[in-house]
């Protein structure tokens, strides 16, 4: 699926709940891609 | 958080979306927008790969993305057939990929091989409303299960639609969500989850019957014993078999019903059941001859002794083929052992080499265990 403000907004809470440190080594399953910021969540399916 | 001015989400509009949008690409998209009278052709759009996002959210030493399809730098796995995990990764991303693989406890399994003790797995996967995407969508109650089966620190679960979402509590707080914000109603479940010991991965049983079953919710808060202190179970969900059923065995197939001897659930209640008779037996098939130094049995925990004290003197036999056998133990005790307790019998042998495991009773009696481990 492909990656919008709503998405963004979670991985964002992840970070502000100092979950996320940097520096440690990442495995995407799926390589998403961006859509735009306001792309409603239905039109993220691909 | 202000996530209009959060540095991640400035770094992911300056990082990802604006150097990607080719101007003629975006004026056709806006021509097609206006000529259509709405703009979904401009939600259609994409920008590039999500990594210069991830980037910016995790500054990660190592990336490494896995598809399906072989890519240049790209790890190329087919979760369907086995994957093999080379690696460990602190950060796991599930990016709305799981509902499109079949094989759905390959790909639990590999994420869960993938991340390091300590580290976390990031799910994003539809939920509610998404009818016809992927070959799967995951109930608001998965990742508690998961979590459950696995041990994991669930950081956040969250029911996520567009302009709305929700943390989750436990799966039915669903009902809660959609109730507070219809929005929901067609929402993604976005779970970050610690994984916190090395234990091989467990698959998870639906706690959804709390309540309506509490035995299966029972089973579903007890962790399967596939590796116990670092040692395989060799007995663990091997053909076994028993001499009878009874009115009280859970099928009235003994193979059926002695599977649960050894499904790798230790509860506390009897997990097969055969007939009052002679010398009633269970057995396991280890599929070829092993060196079998420890033989774990649990017994049923009972408040009326005699129920557990019918395993007082319990035997274990060994055998190459299933016809000659050796008598490697039996128990004299007056007492019961116990099981789930924390107190089972433990036989210790010396690495006798045998095909075939079996126990049984002296006299007219009925045979039924919790579970049986083969190390």
């Amino acid at each position: 699926m492909a990656l919008n403000k709503v998405i963004a907004d979670f991985f964002a809470r992840g970070l502000e709940a100092g979950a996320i440190l940097p520096g440690g080594d990442l495995l995407e399953i799926g390589e998403s891609v961006v859509v735009a910021y306001n792309t409603p969540l239905d039109h993220c399916l691909r | 958080m202000n996530l209009s001015s959060s540095p991640t989400i400035r770094l992911w509009i300056i990082a990802s979306v604006e150097p990607h949008i080719p101007p003629a690409r975006a004026a056709e998209a806006k021509r097609r927008a206006e000529a259509s009278g709405h703009n979904k052709s401009l939600y259609q759009q994409t920008f590039g790969p999500a990594r210069a996002f991830y980037d910016a959210v995790f500054e990660p030493r190592v990336y490494l993305a896995a598809e399906i399809t072989p890519k240049p730098r790209r790890l190329c796995i087919d979760m369907n057939v086995n994957p093999v995990v080379r690696q460990q990764f602190d950060y796991v991303i599930n990016n709305g990929s799981s509902e499109h693989i079949f094989d759905q406890a390959r790909t639990y399994k590999f994420i869960h091989d993938a991340t390091r003790v300590g580290g976390l797995m990031f799910h994003w996967t539809p939920c509610l409303g998404y009818e016809n995407h992927g070959l799967f969508n995951a109930q608001p109650g998965f990742f508690f299960d998961l979590s459950q089966a696995n041990g994991y620190d669930i950081v956040r679960v969250d029911l996520i639609g567009h302009n709305a979402f929700c943390a989750l509590e436990s799966g039915d707080d669903y009902r809660r969500a959609v109730l507070d914000k219809s929005a929901l109603r067609q929402s993604m479940v976005c779970a970050i989850l610690r994984k916190t010991s090395d234990s091989a991965f467990n698959p998870p049983i639906q706690g959804v019957y709390q309540g309506a079953d509490a035995t299966a919710y029972e089973l579903a808060k007890v962790p399967r014993r596939y590796v116990v202190d670092g040692r395989h179970n060799l007995a663990l969900g091997r053909p076994s078999s028993q001499s009878s059923t009874s009115q009280y065995s859970y099928d009235g197939d003994p193979l059926v019903d002695a599977a649960g001897g050894n499904n790798g659930i230790v509860a506390g209640y009897y997990s097969f059941h055969t007939d009052l008779e002679v010398n009633p037996w269970w057995m396991v098939d280890l599929g070829s001859d092993m060196p079998v130094r420890e033989v774990v049995v649990y017994n049923v925990l009972s408040a009326a002794g005699h129920i557990a004290g019918r395993s007082n003197h319990i035997r274990l036999h060994l055998s190459p083929d299933g016809v000659s056998w050796s008598t490697a133990y039996a128990r004299t005790d007056d007492f019961p052992f116990g099981g789930a307790d924390g107190h089972p019998l433990r036989v210790r042998l010396h690495g006798q080499t045998a095909r075939y495991v079996r126990l049984d009773l002296p006299g007219r009696t009925v045979l039924h265990l919790d579970e049986v481990e083969v190390y």
